[in-house]
């Protein structure tokens, strides 16, 4: 969950091990998987975090510099199909997909040095960042002498390798990916997220942490939130998720796998494109919800599982933040149930005019290719059937229809028998809700429902008893 | 059904599964029979004062697209579809205070789009949905749920999502309770949730909203002047529910096939659950003494008996009109009232006031999402075109170009009476 070394982080409990074995066992049995040996996916990953962002940092001396390398590797999807993809590893390791989370502090000059393992020409492009230098010149868009466009940056030939700089002059969710031949590249996976925090002090309160400013919320009180009434960008520095949403035309990626080593672009493609598979992190559910690092997933290591517990202004006050990045070439309508999520940033624009507060609460969180979206998120025990009971008598479980994420009770904390053969995936009473693409045939894995992009938020009992 | 699995529970269990969970029914009746009249069954609970109970069916059917639309051979007409309907199709039904025997009677005669829905903040609504099974598949066992997309409160238990919580087996009932709060005002969208992208394309979806407290002409909870662009105050308002259908799937849940849901592509866009021009057909209601479906008055309309909601916005000169926008479509659309500007006011349920809010000619929206629009009709009687500008896929037909579309019209016209139920339609 924790993102960030230099803040607090509540360690990793029992609960969470119990999880991870528990989503192993499911998970195997469901793709029909062998792990393959516990690997350490990136820089700093080793947290002990199942979930949330996984921030890669690599700062000295006020500046931050990266080492990524496009390569190629494979990833699995739940029906068992593995895809041949393009990706960013950190630094000289091995390929994931997304590329890796890179983490830095606004204000800071940002040096990412890009080595092409790829068979074709590449490029790094960031969307929303200026003055962007490559190799101290600036990184500008490459025409042949024509006046055809080859490049969005200056392409980098097999083998080559180019410095991209820029100053992180304001906070926010930034996206990286390849601006060469971008509908081929972006598709087979070059693409990551880059966050910049805010420059300013924390706030002195536990555990908490800016997206953006510091500001305090301005008019318009009649839309706050229900949780604090403080909107602004505070948030639960524990609970930081990034949700990065692609799809996969498994087609398009044989013939690139098919056409290694030599030149392939987008133009050698004819076949209509047509996505099959949808993804949060580069995964698609069930393996959306596995832990970070997860080993059976080695290329794909960010779970997408968000995890809060119930609002409480003396005990739990602060939100969750979700940083939605799409890399897609269509919206994607990305619908979580339960409590609406407050968009707080698009673009990495902060949504404040002034003392105006242009946030706005949504149940679709509706994200443009190649843009980003910030949205804070609490859960509020609205009702507290725990305390009432239901108003109507439940009926017995046989007389229903009962799902494996089901605690088998209307209530928080409480467990009951689902039927005979369901696996009960619940550890401690906890509730789950999905999230999903609402394109509901993007919430499938190759047309199969309850699947592709699709996850799930779980909902820890307040005082988090028999969850460790 | 799931593409793969349902297909091998048909094989297994054969027409057995589907015997046994009838007889299920017949057991339950007795201790359910209350509800039929609008009540609690005994020991379920008791629906509190002054909220709202329902009783949903959930069913299969047939449905009719535009008359004279061009054949998608073999997919479109369905060769199975009885006389005047072409489209299989799944849904609910209102069939609130209609005895169990008629209930259960509504299995095969369902409708698209699904019973408009609203309640008043704070007050309660009380959904049971009975799952009295499907007449043109007895070999499928799916189970139906009922989402209240966008409800901010819901505990997974009344959230309708199959695998993080229950749903409704053939032959059972199960009663969600839904509790909106004050500040809940706005326009949601309901759908069942099992094996989803299925259910809800085959036609179980629709709108649901809810009035700010003792306030029932306001979109949302403010006080301000008619003058005033972020004002919420409607003379009528109309409820649009945005969907698509690609007859493939239809067709091939009919026939016992599978379906790759990522090849959908539609045929025909839908409003209310009907396609131009018999968007423009007046409300269909039902035989009121036993709920059997009954096309809409007019010559014409004898194919929409199973499409009784109209997208006709018909007001005076001077009013001002609420439109309720909900999609659960997979399309992204963009509608398009020509000749009159919208002032969006709401947007997934929430009052986007002066600050947020915009006045425009074009309103997007997007699976899963709402809008809420407000405009004055113009000082001149007449007809204004309301339809989703990307008209290029409508299939048309020879001589009419928005056949099978998106597209309604606004008719201004002097001398209406006030109008009492949103849509001119009462549950
Ligand atoms: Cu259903
Ligand atoms: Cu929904």
């Amino acid at each position: 969950m924790a993102h960030n070394p230099d803040k607090s982080r509540p360690p990793a409990t029992a609960r969470r091990h119990l999880w991870a074995v528990l989503g192993i066992a499911s998970l195997l049995a469901f793709a029909g998987l062998v792990p393959v040996g516990s690997i350490t996916p990136s820089a700093d990953a080793a947290t002990g975090a199942t979930s949330g962002v996984v921030c890669n940092r690599s700062s000295a001396n006020g500046q931050s510099n990266f080492l990524l390398t496009a390569t190629d590797g494979y990833v699995t999807v739940p029906d068992g199909n593995s895809i041949y993809m393009w990706g960013y590893a950190y630094g000289n390791g091995a390929f994931q997909l997304p590329g890796p989370t890179l983490c830095v502090t606004e204000g800071q000059r940002v040096n990412i040095t890009l080595v092409n393992r790829l068979s074709v020409p590449t490029s790094l492009q960031l969307p929303g960042i200026e003055d962007v230098l490559a190799d101290g010149n600036p990184s500008a868009p490459a025409f042949d002498s024509t006046g055809k466009l080859l490049s969005l940056a200056p392409p980098i030939g097999p083998g080559g390798s180019t410095t991209y700089s820029f100053t992180a002059d304001r906070p926010g969710t930034f996206l990286y990916e390849s601006g060469t031949d971008p509908q081929l590249q972006v598709q087979m996976g070059l693409f990551g997220t880059l966050i910049v925090y805010p420059a300013a002090a924390a706030p002195g309160q536990a555990d908490a942490a800016y997206a953006y400013d510091t500001s305090s919320p301005g008019a318009n009180p009649g839309d706050r939130p229900v949780y604090t009434g403080e909107p602004g960008s505070i948030y639960s520095a524990s609970h930081e998720y990034g949700l990065t949403l692609s799809e996969v035309d498994p087609d398009l990626h044989v013939a690139v796998e098919q056409a290694t080593g030599h030149v392939f672009t987008s133009a050698d493609y004819t076949a209509p494109y047509h996505a099959r598979y949808f993804m949060i992190n580069g995964r698609s559910f069930p393996d959306t919800i596995a832990p970070n690092g997860a080993p059976w997933l080695p290329a794909q290591p960010y779970s997408a599982l968000s995890e809060v517990q119930p609002f409480d202004p003396a005990g739990n006050p602060l939100p969750a933040l979700l940083r939605y990045v799409s890399v897609g070439v269509t919206t994607y309508p990305f619908h979580p149930h339960s409590n609406h999520e407050r968009v707080i940033g698009v673009d990495a624009h902060f949504l404040r005019d002034g003392t105006a507060d242009l946030s706005l609460e949504k149940f679709a969180i509706v994200v443009n290719p190649s843009s980003t979206q910030d949205a804070t998120f609490a859960w509020t025990n609205t009702e507290d059937y725990e305390a009432s009971g239901v108003p109507v008598a439940v009926p017995e479980t046989l007389n229903l229809t009962t799902g494996d994420f089901w605690n088998g009770t209307p209530y928080l904390g409480k467990t009951g028998p689902l039927n005979p053969g369901i696996n009960q995936k619940t550890e401690c009473g906890e509730y789950y809700h999905v999230a999903h693409s609402h394109d509901l045939t993007q919430a499938t894995n190759y047309g199969a429902s309850f699947g592709g992009m699709l996850t799930l938020i779980r909902v820890d009992p307040p005082e988090d008893s028999s969850c460790g | 059904m799931s593409a793969s699995m349902d297909r091998r529970k048909f094989l297994t269990l054969g027409g057995a599964g589907a015997v046994g969970a009838l007889s299920v029914w017949k057991l339950a009746d007795a201790a359910v029979g209350g509800l039929l009249r609008g009540q609690a069954p005994p020991g379920i609970g008791h629906v509190p004062a002054g909220a709202k109970a329902l009783q949903l069916v959930a069913t299969d059917g047939w449905a009719s697209m535009p008359q004279g639309s061009l054949p998608v051979d073999p997919w479109f007409p369905d060769v199975m579809a009885p006389e005047g309907t072409d489209t299989y199709i799944f849904g609910f039904r209102n069939v609130t205070g209609h005895s169990r025997a008629q209930a259960e009677g509504q299995r095969g005669v369902t409708q698209i789009s699904a019973p408009l829905v609203y309640v008043e903040a704070g007050k309660e609504l009380w959904v049971t949905v009975s799952n009295v099974g499907l007449s043109i598949r007895p070999d499928l066992t799916d189970s139906h749920t009922m989402h209240w997309h966008g409800f901010r409160n819901a505990i997974p238990f009344y959230d309708g999502v199959p695998e993080s919580s229950i749903s409704v087996p053939i032959g059972r009932d199960f009663t969600y309770v839904f509790r909106p709060k004050a500040d809940s005002a706005g326009t949601y969208m309901y759908h069942c949730h099992f094996e989803d992208v299925e259910h809800v394309t085959m036609g179980m979806s629709g709108v649901v909203f809810v009035t700010p407290p003792g306030q029932p002409d306001r979109a949302y909870a403010e006080e301000l002047p008619d003058t005033d662009p972020a004002c919420s105050r409607f003379d009528r308002q109309y409820a649009i529910l945005l969907t698509e259908i690609d007859n493939r799937g239809h067709f091939n849940d009919a026939h016992i096939q599978a379906t790759d849901w990522t090849d959908f592509q539609p045929n025909f866009w839908l409003m209310n659950g009907r396609a131009y021009p018999d968007t423009l057909a007046p409300n269909g209601a039902p035989d009121a003494a036993n709920g059997t479906p009954k096309p809409p008055p007019g010559a014409g309309n004898e194919h929409l008996a199973h499409q009784p909601n109209s997208s006709l916005i018909v007001c005076q000169p001077g009013e001002r009109v609420l439109v309720r926008l909900a999609s659960l479509g997979f399309q992204q659309h963009s509608l398009t009232l020509p000749g009159i500007p919208m002032r969006i006011v709401g947007k997934d349920a929430r009052y986007v006031g002066a600050d947020t809010g915009a006045w425009v000619d074009t309103v997007d929206i997007g699976p899963g999402e709402s809008r809420d629009v407000i405009f004055t009709a113009p000082s001149q009687p007449g007809r204004y075109p309301l339809f989703n500008r990307d008209m290029a896929k409508y299939p048309g037909i020879a001589g009419d170009a928005w056949h099978g579309g998106q597209r309604t019209e606004v008719v201004v016209q002097s001398g209406l009476d006030a109008q009492t139920e949103p849509n001119g339609w009462s549950l």
